[in-house]
């Protein structure tokens, strides 16, 4: 029996979503709570998880397509099904809508997971940290009926019977935190609520333990801790330095046509190193094709092991690869230095990663000798701290080669600008399923294009081409990476 | 079989309060006391120093009103009927807690109360031991006022608060060792009934514990009213000299002073009364001489709960009652994984004139946390009310976090602070932020004004100055 997937409503002012990406292909079984795509709607990238158990036997909305809320995107073949004979059930996704209590509310959350110009690239992480909130979790446990009965689940679509009616069904909308209009109405302190916001915690998602199980402080830091981060103002923790925290706030706000936006301080830096960069570092650039299969199957097979692998996203494998094909071309991991070149004893890349109010690159140390686990446990600090405006003394200093994934985004492929004084950048595009040629076949495979920006003064193209050579054959023989 | 599901050991306002709501839950509660019902604070502290300051403030107030037209002449203080009103206060205060026990069908031994196997051995003069078998016992036995050595509290020329409350005598010249909460009240209370008060304080400001802020305030404020404040100075020895007392005092460089006074009151804090009742015989746990309890005010044997001034840190009246009724509701299965009494939700007060209340954390605590902070102060004589009722001494400060604008501390002095203290007290408990305080539509003109225009401060929004 077929149960159809239909597009959700992830926001209120939701109306249609784009597929980014099908992580499920056709013939793959779904379990509950897989995800099944990634989902761009008007205020962020999410991901669909599955409500319901089956194989996806037909996909109805191309990656890159559009479709309304309420349409069907994909269609599930349900595993055993007793011959029954009911019509379609309908199903849609579950999903985590993780910036829309901030959103909602707050425009500054506006600036988030735009792409930034040129090399400025948001990295996978902040959008899977995004969108793996608490929710995310809760699918891990059995989803709750569905099956058969119709019961209250929380963002359920209302579906429509294939004749275009519309059948009541009590759908109760748990509406997130930040104090919409309507919906119920989610207990908690205003600082609680101040908290949530800051980090992308859905309140709606948080168990409450103040008087009559409202949502206190310690219940968002929980929640916090739970998912490894800790929240920024908390008499726990000692004091870092915060130097951005207060201006960050409040410089951010949403670009509105037609408007003049001040940029932030951050953004003010890279507009001005950024533009010196262009002018007077001579790049020239290369390009090369990764066959990411096996990567894609070692990376979903770590994720899956959970533990220190659970946040690992292909970024870390990028980060690791350059590491070690960096130690292999140590040239590259060079700076200019008028008459001398600098050649660099430890590779701290930097990770291009867009915030709220602009760009900035955390450098994430030693990327040839670090684990893939220890590389993802010190990004998601790193991420941590930038987030929320702490940034520890050495998070943005010191790297000695940058890379800028814009892989989220349907980008093939792109040129990013050097930062000066390091010797060269790497661009990561996304993974792309196309045709490739195996033994004489023409086969499925799974393609990411890097393109390496070079400073012509120090770097040759045979250089360039060394440590492509190099970093291509570490990703697609990725075992290189964890042995 | 027990005879009760509780037998508190102590009726001060923790054990007391503890009782009734453990009653109110259906448990079968004794209460043993061997003094009287409402403990210190109902008769030796709280309550009858209230009754003594409002009158000193009362008599400041007429005495020195000839500047607003009022004139009041042959004004006197009969202070033994100041003393004496403030015993008969007590005394109601006492009755009331034995109607309430009644009320609630709590049953009340006299007697002192020893743990023993099974629950608690009453001891008292009418005649046997009594042995009370219990399924829970709750310690609070409270604490007993500290001294120092060669201080010893004689009752005549050295006084403890305690004897200090029950004298009738005015004395002429006091010294006051001890700068804190109990120190500054008396030094009120006899400096306005016209006694030459000097107060000895080890700390580099009065009220050491609180914001310093506070304690540099009300020093002025004692200068202006004609007492001598010594502050940085520690007690070296006392000379019993005829009907009063030397007491020499030392800078901590060496330099000392010798002052003179027909009374010496020592109020250096107060000592947790573990010892007696059998608690440290049962393998309660201790440190440094309070009653180790966890969360939920148990303590390290199993059916032994503990509150009040035992277990700290804030020895005050209205954190036994909390603690009390936290202990009797964990017991009752009401409260279950409970973060506990949180101290930086107790208000603090202090009522001398100006009047001083704190509730959460000091600036300086705040900083030594981590916390990036904004202090937003304002000053009563900005505020029309208190220019109206012609007293504008003091200030309230208040202690937001930078980024979220939580209120952490709130920090007042001056007239009626004590009562202006709850909605900081309750913005805590609400986690609200300076925002909603701004938010907060206050009544003018009102003292209350203060607290919305130092969190307006704070966010560097501050409209009347």
């Amino acid at each position: 029996m077929a149960i159809d997937v239909t597009m959700p409503k992830l926001s209120d002012t939701m109306e249609e979503g784009k597929i980014l990406r099908w992580v499920k292909q056709v013939g793959d079984p779904v379990k509950l709570g897989e995800i099944l795509a990634e989902v761009e709607t008007d205020k962020a990238n999410m991901e669909l998880e599955a409500y319901d158990e089956g194989t996806l036997s037909e996909v109805k909305v191309e990656e890159g397509q559009s479709a309304p809320v309420g349409s069907v995107i994909a269609v599930l073949s349900a595993p055993g099904e007793a011959a029954q004979a009911k019509p379609a059930k309908k199903s849609a996704p579950k999903s985590v809508p993780p910036k829309q209590a901030a959103a909602a509310e707050d425009e500054e959350a506006a600036a988030e997971g735009e792409a930034p110009e040129g090399e400025a690239e948001p990295p996978v992480e902040p959008k899977r940290a995004q969108a793996k909130g608490p929710a995310a979790r809760d699918a891990a446990k059995p989803a709750p009926a569905a099956k058969d009965k119709p019961a209250p689940q929380e963002k359920e679509a209302p579906a429509r019977d294939d004749a275009g009616r519309e059948p009541w069904r009590p759908t109760v909308v748990r509406r997130s935190a930040a104090g919409e209009a309507g919906g119920e109405r989610v207990k908690a302190s205003p600082l609680a609520r101040r908290v949530a916001r800051d980090h992308d915690v859905d309140l709606a998602t948080v168990r409450g333990t103040g008087p009559g199980g409202r949502i206190v402080e310690a219940d968002v830091a929980s929640a916090l801790e739970e998912r490894g981060e800790r929240p920024a103002a908390s008499a726990k923790r000692p004091a870092e330095p915060a130097p951005q925290a207060a201006e960050a706030s409040k410089t951010a706000s949403a670009p509105r046509p037609g408007g003049r936006v001040e940029l932030s301080r951050i953004r003010r830096t890279t507009a001005k190193r950024m533009g010196e960069s262009k002018r007077e570092v001579p790049h020239f650039y290369a390009s090369t094709d990764v066959l990411m299969d096996e990567a894609v199957h070692l990376k979903e097979s770590l994720v899956a092991l959970g533990a220190e692998y659970e946040r690992l996203t292909y970024t870390h494998l990028v980060l690791k690869a350059a590491g070690i094909a960096l130690r292999r071309v140590p040239e590259l991991n060079a700076s200019y230095d008028g008459d001398a070149m600098v050649l660099h004893d430890s590779v701290n890349i930097g990770m291009a990663t867009a915030l709220e109010d602009g760009l900035v690159v955390l450098v994430v140390r030693d990327c040839d000798r670090a684990s893939l686990a220890e590389i993802a446990q010190r990004t998601t600090g790193l991420l941590e701290r930038a987030r929320s405006g702490r940034f520890a003394g050495d998070d943005m200093s010191g790297g000695t080669f940058t890379v800028s994934n814009l892989g989220m985004f349907p980008v093939t492929d792109f040129a990013a600008i050097i930062n000066p004084p390091q010797a060269a950048i790497l661009a990561v595009g996304a993974i792309r399923d196309v045709p490739v040629v195996r033994g004489g076949q023409v086969v499925a495979g799974k393609l990411m294009t890097v393109t390496l920006s070079s400073d012509h003064r120090i770097i040759d193209g045979v250089l360039a081409g060394r440590f492509l050579r190099e970093l291509k054959a570490l990703l697609e023989n990725p075992l290189a990476l964890v042995v | 079989m027990a005879d009760y599901d509780l037998v508190v050991l102590g009726a001060g306002p923790g054990g007391y309060v503890a009782a009734i709501r453990a009653a109110q839950l259906g448990l079968k509660t004794a209460v043993v006391e061997r003094d009287r019902l409402g403990g210190i604070c109902g008769n030796w502290g709280c309550i009858p120093s209230k009754a003594i300051l409002s009158d000193a403030a009362l008599y400041v107030e007429v005495k020195s009103a000839a500047r607003r037209g009022i004139i009041a002449d042959g004004l006197r203080v009969d202070y033994p009927r100041v003393i004496g009103r403030s015993r008969e206060v007590a005394d109601q205060q006492a009755k009331g807690v034995e109607f309430l026990f009644k009320k609630n069908k709590v049953v009340y031994h006299h007697g002192t109360g020893r743990i023993a196997e099974g629950g608690l051995v009453v001891t008292n003069d009418r005649g046997a031991p009594e042995h009370l078998r219990a399924k829970n016992l709750l310690v609070a036995t409270g604490s007993r006022e500290r001294t120092l050595p060669g201080l010893e509290v004689d009752g005549k020329i050295v006084l403890t608060s305690r004897e200090a409350l029950e004298s009738r005598e005015l004395p002429a010249s006091v010294v006051i060792i001890g700068g804190g909460a109990i120190g500054v009240e008396f030094a009120y209370v006899y400096a306005s009934f016209g006694a030459k008060v000097t107060v000895v304080e080890m700390a580099a400001s009065l009220l050491p514990g609180m914001d310093v802020d506070l304690g540099r305030e009300l020093e002025r404020s004692f200068k202006k009213q004609g007492m001598d404040i010594l502050t940085g100075h520690r007690y070296a020895r006392l000379e019993r000299r005829g009907d009063g007392a030397v007491v020499t005092v030392n800078d901590g460089e060496g330099r000392e002073k010798v002052l003179q006074a027909a009374r010496v009151l020592v109020a250096v804090g107060r000592v947790p009364l573990t010892e007696g009742s059998g608690l440290e015989e049962v393998g309660v746990q201790t440190e440094k001489g309070f009653v180790v309890v966890d969360a939920g005010m148990r303590t390290s044997v199993e059916g032994v709960y503990a509150i009040g001034d035992l277990v700290g840190p804030l020895l005050l009246a209205h954190t036994a009652s909390e603690q009390g009724i936290l202990a009797v509701e964990t017991m009752a299965g009401k409260r279950r994984g409970g973060r506990g009494l949180d101290p930086t939700r107790v208000p603090v007060c202090i009522y001398c004139h100006p009047e001083v209340a704190a509730v959460g954390l000091s600036e300086a605590d705040a900083r030594a946390a981590g916390r990036e902070v904004q202090v937003g102060k304002f000053p009563f004589r900005a505020l029309g009310k208190a220019m109206a009722s012609a007293h504008t001494d003091g200030f309230v400060k208040l202690v937001a976090d930078a980024r979220y604008g939580e209120i952490l501390g709130v920090h007042m002095i001056g007239v009626g602070v004590t009562d202006l203290i709850a909605e900081a007290g309750l913005g805590r408990t609400l986690e609200a932020t300076t925002e909603e305080l701004a938010e907060t539509v206050h009544a003018h003109p009102t003292l209350a004004e203060a607290l919305k225009e130092a969190a307006l401060a704070a966010r560097g929004e501050a409209l009347n100055i």
